[in-house]
């Protein structure tokens, strides 16, 4: 019964922590309406999330759980961006769209969580055959949620947030945090930044492909078609991925540009030059605090952005094979196809001949053209420290082997061609589906490769 | 009305509405082309689409009027002061001074001096406006009332009203080597030449043309073979048209006498390899198929040549002379040329829109009252750094020590 308890403890802690930085605001804790507007959008938002989630009888007449992960998305980055709308209003001037906001937050924050946590803790009463007890433990695990954040807002309050917060920086920290955070972790799987890079990939490629119909230029496979490369371009996860960065960081922008825009405080009035200086000073030290979240916001989606890229491209780096010197001949004999499969696959293959008590680590790889490139698992330039020896060497992306030291990528076209970031080529000749490497050569190439260590060239 | 019809918080509004509805219909399969269904071809979608193209309109005028026609006070300026001034200063003092902030042609009256700069830097932003408005409306156009059609066509066939095909510039080489199993076979310009009223254009696989109010190009191009196919129990005469580019595709026509089936796919003459590469020479001028028949149970291979005639399994199949065929796709549209314009100055605009970087509005007026000097000053882009120079600046005009100025500010 502790998995019910943790799940509904650790959902509530995190959704319960956006209410009360909200309330902290002297704008929102000062005003009895605005309060209300906040606590009535969570209670609504925990009630029909509940409903939703838990009775089956409900939950088949609404929709399937990917579109509800699908609008969870659309109203937490909605939150996110509502933080450029409260940078440009005057709050005072509009209590009616802070009301609506502070209610939508408050919804927001409670709604899809309650859902998702309703439906987990359904599910598994069933599957245990226990229902009083497993919603007892969830019960008892969102109540000491609650119960722990509000032991901890009487801290909060003493923290001056009302100095670092505005409120459009609440939202964008809000919304941030729902990146990070957002949704019950044991029912969805997905990022939403993923969910978003491939959401605009899929829009390109149809309005990319509706604008050529249009047009009169739709794509031929073998007749070159004017912008054909341009139209590839858009289309290709690249393109999509730099949109996502760009929609992503343009509301911490936003916020950054609107508070080093603003105008330095008129000091004319004052008698003392140290007076002037010292208004000033205060002013950029408000103006630096309030940079803080902002930049904290940053940090989280940049951070994000990277595990994103690396989700979406993996690294492939296969285990090196052993191989020995073939019946005394002085060679190393690869063939094509062996137990990994066959070398035309494309994928990289790496191999190990162990040379006294040092291991002498090759790759071999089909490059585009069809020929066969094979060089040292190690470049020139990037010779990590002992201690960092894992860093060396290639892992493959796509059409591209990466030096995993510098995260390089260098095109398999330049595979044996010498210098820069390649790896040390080596001399290699095929024979009847078998790629023959002389020993000496091995050794040799790798002796040099040592010796550029021993000369201190390590990065 | 028209001030509503102009804010950019409908246009927010309106563009979030819009997202919205795609997200929707991104719960289901095919969401793009539901949603341009919806956006086009529903009444609710359309009220939304050309509600965004009046509010793009407005917002246009709005931009040009307030620049052109702009009226206010000094004190409704981004910022102002009143200090009293130096007893030399006279109008012309006054518009050297406004003249040191950049100002060239300044309209002096008396003892006022008011300048602005940038009052057409509208035009990039107004242009890009144009050019969205005039591509949208296209859209909606186009998706009402295009029409398309697409037909094989042979030399001489005629198709439409009194439109001919009287010849075709494939630019299909002799031979092509193809170097591994990915096809590297490209054409560059196929052409066709389509006579009209006594008059002979010239149609692509590029450019749309226009040839008696439609829209031409060539949209494929494959062999066309004539083939005769004798079996025991048929005999079947047909000119095919063969889909077997690039080299390695297969063609497959039906023998609806006997149920089966025949499939052609170029035979390479030469096969070439060397280590891991494999080279394929295939002949284009002449081609040379490799066909198999499927017929009752019974399947044969045989590899021929235009105007030969050979036997197998059962079968006897005689190839007449090899020729070309295109696919035309033919489109009434008559938007297409403004989705084209639109395009093109939308993109105009979007790159005249990079001047704004250093092309935008400031504005300042300076006015003697008595023993003051009541100067103001306005900037479209980087505000603060213009309200400290103007107040750094303002120095020169000064008389008294600075606790008998007398200033509000009012930037924003």
């Amino acid at each position: 019964m502790l998995q019910p308890f943790l799940i509904t403890l650790r959902e509530t802690i995190q959704c319960s922590v956006v209410i009360v930085v909200v309330l902290i605001l002297p704008e929102i804790r000062d005003n009895r309406g605005y309060r209300k507007a906040l606590i009535f959008g969570a209670g609504a938002a925990l009630i029909l999330g509940v409903l939703a989630g838990h009775f089956p009888s409900l939950g088949r007449r609404l929709p399937a759980a990917e579109t509800w992960t699908t609008w969870r998305y659309a109203f937490e980055l909605m939150v996110f961006y509502l933080s450029i709308f409260f940078a440009i209003i005057n709050l005072r001037a509009a209590p009616l769209a802070l009301s609506t906001g502070l209610f939508s937050i408050g919804f927001i924050a409670f709604f899809f969580e309650a859902r998702a946590s309703a439906f987990l803790l359904h599910d598994m009463a069933v599957m245990k055959g226990n229902i009083p007890a497993v919603i007892a433990s969830g019960i008892a695990g969102a109540g000491s949620g609650f119960g722990v954040v509000i032991f901890l807002s009487r801290f909060f309050k003493k923290i001056p947030v009302h100095t670092v917060f505005t409120p459009s920086s609440v939202f964008m920290s809000i919304g941030a945090l729902k990146f990070l955070t957002g949704g019950v972790g044991e029912l969805e799987k997905t990022d939403i930044l993923i969910f978003l890079q491939r959401g605009i990939q899929n829009f390109l490629e149809s309005a990319v492909g509706h604008l050529r119909q249009l047009l009169m230029l739709t794509e031929h496979p073998f007749i070159d078609v004017p912008f054909d490369g341009l139209a590839g371009y858009l289309s290709e996860d690249r393109t999509a991925m730099a949109l996502m960065v760009v929609f992503i960081m343009s509301p911490p922008l936003f916020i950054l540009i609107d508070l080093f825009a603003r105008a330095e405080p008129v000091v004319d009035t004052a008698e003392v030059g140290a007076q002037k200086r010292l208004k000033i000073s205060f002013f950029r030290k408000e103006i630096f605090l309030k940079t803080i979240p902002v930049m904290a916001a940053l940090i989280i989606l940049i951070i994000s952005i990277h595990a994103v890229n690396i989700s979406l491209n993996p690294l492939y780096e296969p285990v090196p094979r052993p191989v020995g010197e073939e019946d005394g001949a002085g060679i190393v004999k690869i063939l094509f196809s062996d137990r990994s499969g066959d070398i035309t696959d494309g994928k990289l293959r790496k191999y190990v001949y162990y040379y006294g008590n040092k291991q002498i680590i090759f790759l071999v790889i089909l490059k585009p053209d069809g020929s066969l490139g094979a060089a040292l698992d190690q470049c020139e330039i990037c010779r990590p420290a002992e201690w960092n020896k894992s860093a060396q060497g290639y892992a493959q992306r796509g059409n591209t082997v990466v030096c995993k030291y510098c995260m390089t990528p260098i095109p398999l076209s330049t595979i044996n061609n010498p210098g820069g970031c390649n790896p040390i080529p080596l001399s290699f000749r095929v024979e009847e589906k078998t790629i023959i490497i002389a020993l000496g050569d091995l050794i040799n190439t790798f002796r040099a490769a040592e010796a550029l260590d021993k000369k201190g060239m390590h990065l | 009305m028209i001030k509503k019809l102009s804010s950019r918080w409908l246009t927010a509004a309106l563009l979030i509405a819009i997202t919205g509805s795609y997200i929707y219909f991104t719960s289901g399969e095919n969401p793009y082309e539901r949603w341009i269904n919806f956006l086009l071809g529903t009444k609710a979608g359309m009220a939304l689409y050309a509600v965004l193209m009046l509010n793009i309109f407005f917002v246009s005028i709005g931009a040009a009027f307030s620049k052109i026609k702009r009226t206010e006070s000094i004190e409704e300026m981004d910022t102002f002061f009143n200090i009293p001034a130096r007893k030399d200063i006279t109008g012309e003092t006054l518009g050297e001074w406004v003249g040191s902030f950049g100002f060239k042609k300044a309209q002096s009256m008396n003892n006022a001096v008011c300048a602005q700069k940038g009052k057409f830097s509208f035009l990039p932003g107004t242009i890009m406006r144009a050019g969205i408005i005039l591509f949208s409306a296209s859209l909606l156009l186009s998706f009402h009332l295009r029409k398309t059609d697409e037909k094989i066509l042979h030399e001489g066939d005629s198709f439409g009203e009194g439109i001919r095909l009287a010849g075709t510039e494939a630019g299909i080489p002799g031979e092509f080597l193809q170097v591994g199993e990915k096809s590297a076979f490209c054409l560059s310009d196929v052409k066709a030449l389509i006579s009209y009223k006594d008059k002979t254009y010239a149609v692509s696989s590029g450019y749309p043309s226009k040839v008696g109010g439609r829209y031409l190009r060539i949209s494929h191009l494959g062999f066309s073979q004539q083939v005769i196919v004798e079996g025991s129990s048929f005999r079947l005469v047909k000119e095919a048209d063969l889909d077997v580019l690039p080299p390695g595709k297969t063609s497959v026509m039906p023998i609806e006498q006997s149920g089966g089936m025949i499939s052609f796919t170029l035979k390479p003459e030469k096969t070439i390899t060397k280590g891991l590469l494999t080279g394929k020479l295939y002949g284009l001028d002449s081609p040379f198929y490799s066909v198999v028949i499927q017929s009752k149970g019974k399947t044969d291979y045989i590899d021929i040549k235009p105007s030969e005639s050979k036997t197998g399994g059962g079968f006897k199949v005689a190839f007449g002379k090899s020729s070309l065929y295109i696919k035309m796709q033919s489109v009434y549209d008559p938007a297409l040329f403004f989705i084209y314009s639109g395009l093109l100055v939308t993109f105009a605009g979007a790159l005249l829109m990079l001047s704004r970087f250093f092309w935008y509005e400031k504005r300042i007026c300076a006015l003697i009252t008595g023993n003051s000097v009541l100067a103001g000053y306005s900037e479209e882009f980087y505000r603060k750094w213009g309200i400290l120079r103007f107040h750094k600046k303002k120095e020169e005009l000064l008389s008294c020590p600075e606790s008998a100025i007398e200033k509000a500010d009012s930037s924003g």
